[in-house]
């Protein structure tokens, strides 16, 4: 006989969380789809919630990648070298993750506002408040400390005597970081590009501070659920969901798919 | 390409869990070299301060003529093989082989890669990834990786540890073979005795971070140093005397509870003498043996080593037998022996 003291309510337990996630989601489907579907099709082809749904893939994705491209460096160095402050400076990447957004939207706003100590040295030329520099900075605050702690998991999973062994093959330190290092931990790069990316389409609190225009989508969806309710700021949540949901699906199965000749 | 040599002077290295201490060693080009001790003795990052992995504290590496002190491990012309293989798990048999050839810009990298995957048997898994490969076959790929591009030193980091017994004996002499056919100075650590004995030509004991002994592999074996080398290289009767007598080719040595009669230069004074338990045999009655050396004594103890038994008498002495010499002479504790060896097998170091 099988032994389900243990399993039997776990999987009850289990069960419940993942209730809790899927019905809602099956839930928003089915009113929209079976109750008001013209509705969808009217924010489908509404400009205003169409760009604010592109408005926020977009500028996320600008955020994942300034997080891939300063945080994959950083990332490798907490991975792989000691140094004095190392437990700090991985304490302070993390503190995004503790401090409310809010707050977070203030603190940029007073560093990135046109008097501010940046925003007022690139006044000339480059314009954070209610613009997309902005939208960018405050998702990538946010979405920082998923990518690096992602991408610092990967490195750590690299066993250092590969790049050892490609020293010692005759590979500079750059071409071993490039040929060993990167492509062994490119699943765990990925992952976290696609989790800050996906944090940072989110973020609603940090991005309204300092840029309410142009509006992202969660800007949208929370102006139309505050004026007029449910019904309305439903279709523009659903298309929001939808693309996350196609996007996610395509790049995890690209993530796969990109590895599977040889883990 | 001739081989090199490799010489280190006075090297200190403190990387916390593991330590060298003040490590000096010469090994001459062409030398299939062994480096032998325990598990955490400071072998692998031995040979990692030697292929550049690590800056030493203190001392000097000279390989070839040069001082290598600011050499990064890329220029050092070295073949490095890790006891855990870490072929790159992202590319084929092939492309590791090719790695190095590529990363030097070696001309017809393809060519050569060939031929080091032909001399090793490897044509039939050049397509395969590391993750598919048993453990014999990843060894091979890994010293082919480490050989293709013919580096003038090759060094061996327990390279059959992780291999089954039969896979350890073919793998051996492979590199015995290799050694020869590719004239390269090779730098191999292990902790197992047996494969010190079997490739090696000279040896070093390492143990906690400092080389202890070097030398001739017979010498280091029959003779170590002390008595913490003794028991590690399996000499498990290390007795301490006074030489009583020479006639110019063998000396009698007191020992306390017995005299032994030994083949040395030694003529006079404090000794100690090394005899390996598999140089001792029993025999039931005195005089049975043509072995200048007979000692009655009786069994202390019996214990079953898997291969042998080792029996202890209560002169001291540990004997390896084997399981018919058990039976045949009812071998248990309380019973009289005679333990036997020759003048030869008792090795002695002047202690003065």
């Amino acid at each position: 006989m099988k032994d389900i003291r243990l399993t039997a309510p776990f999987s009850l337990l289990a069960l419940v969380l993942v209730l809790f996630i899927g019905v809602p989601i099956a839930n928003i489907y089915g009113v929209q789809l079976f109750q008001d579907f013209p509705g969808l099709v009217r924010a489908a082809t509404d400009p205003a919630v169409y760009q604010s749904i592109w408005l926020s893939v977009y500028a996320s994705g600008i955020a994942a990648f300034s997080a891939f491209l300063f945080g994959t460096p950083l990332a490798y160095i907490l991975a792989r070298k000691d140094f004095p402050g190392k437990t700090l400076m991985a304490r302070i990447i993390d503190l995004p993750m503790v401090i409310p957004h809010i707050a977070a939207g203030i603190m940029l706003y007073g560093i990135f506002n046109r008097s501010g100590m940046v925003g007022g040295l690139v006044d000339e030329f480059l314009l954070f408040e209610d613009a997309l520099p902005g939208i960018v900075v405050a998702m990538l605050f946010v979405s920082l400390p998923f990518f690096v702690n992602s991408a610092r998991e990967g490195f750590e999973s690299v066993n250092p005597r590969l790049e050892h062994v490609s020293r010692t093959l005759g590979q500079t330190p750059w071409k071993t970081f490039f040929k060993v290092s990167f492509p062994l931990a490119s699943s765990h790069l990925l992952t976290g590009a696609i989790l800050s990316w996906a944090r940072g389409i989110s973020e609603y609190a940090a991005v309204a501070i300092i840029a309410y225009y142009p509006k992202t989508a969660p800007i949208t969806i929370r102006d139309r659920f505050t004026a007029y309710g449910l019904s309305s700021s439903r279709p523009a949540t659903i298309l929001l969901v939808t693309i996350c949901l196609i996007t996610f699906i395509l790049l995890w199965s690209f993530a796969k798919s990109h590895e599977s000749d040889w883990r | 390409m001739n081989p090199t040599g490799v010489e280190l002077r006075n090297l200190t290295q403190d990387l916390g869990e593991f330590r060298i201490e003040n490590a000096s060693l010469k090994v001459e080009p062409r030398d299939y070299f062994m480096v032998l001790g325990p598990t955490g003795a400071g072998k692998t990052i031995l040979l990692e301060t030697i292929a550049g992995i690590h800056e030493p504290d203190s001392g000097r590496i000279i390989i070839g003529e040069r001082d290598v002190g600011n050499v990064p491990p890329e220029d050092r012309n070295i073949g490095f093989v890790y006891q855990d293989y870490v072929l790159f798990p992202h590319m084929s048999v092939r492309e590791n082989v090719l790695y190095g050839l590529k990363a030097r810009n070696i001309p017809d990298p393809e060519a050569k890669a060939r031929d080091v995957i032909d001399l090793l048997g490897l044509g039939d898994l050049v397509e395969r990834y590391p993750r598919t490969l048993s453990g014999g076959e990843s060894q091979k790929v890994a010293v082919a990786r480490a050989i293709a591009y013919r580096p003038k030193l090759l060094l061996l980091d327990e390279p059959t540890a992780a291999l089954d017994p039969q896979t350890q004996e073919s793998v051996r002499s492979e590199l015995g073979k290799l050694h020869e056919k590719l004239e390269v100075t090779v730098l191999h650590v292990t902790h197992d005795q047996a494969e010190a004995k079997i490739l090696g030509e000279r040896i070093a004991i390492m143990m906690e971070g400092r080389i202890r002994q070097v030398g001739e592999i017979d010498e280091v074996f029959n003779k170590p140093i002390d008595e913490s080398v003794a028991g590690f290289v399996g000499v498990e009767n290390v007795l301490s005397g006074e030489v009583v007598d020479h006639d110019g080719e063998l000396a009698r040595i007191d020992v306390g509870a017995f005299q032994v009669n030994a083949v040395t230069e030694v003529d006079q004074g404090t000794v100690q003498v090394y005899l390996r338990p598999e140089d001792i045999f029993l025999t039931d009655q005195s005089g049975h043996t043509s072995a200048r050396n007979t000692i009655p004594g009786t069994v202390v103890s019996v214990s079953h080593l898997g291969q042998v038994y080792r029996v202890r008498t209560d002169k001291g002495l540990n004997c390896y037998v084997t399981k018919q010499t058990v039976e045949e002479f009812g071998l248990e504790a309380g019973k009289k022996v005679f333990t036997a060896f020759k003048a030869t097998a008792a090795r002695v170091r002047s202690q003065d």
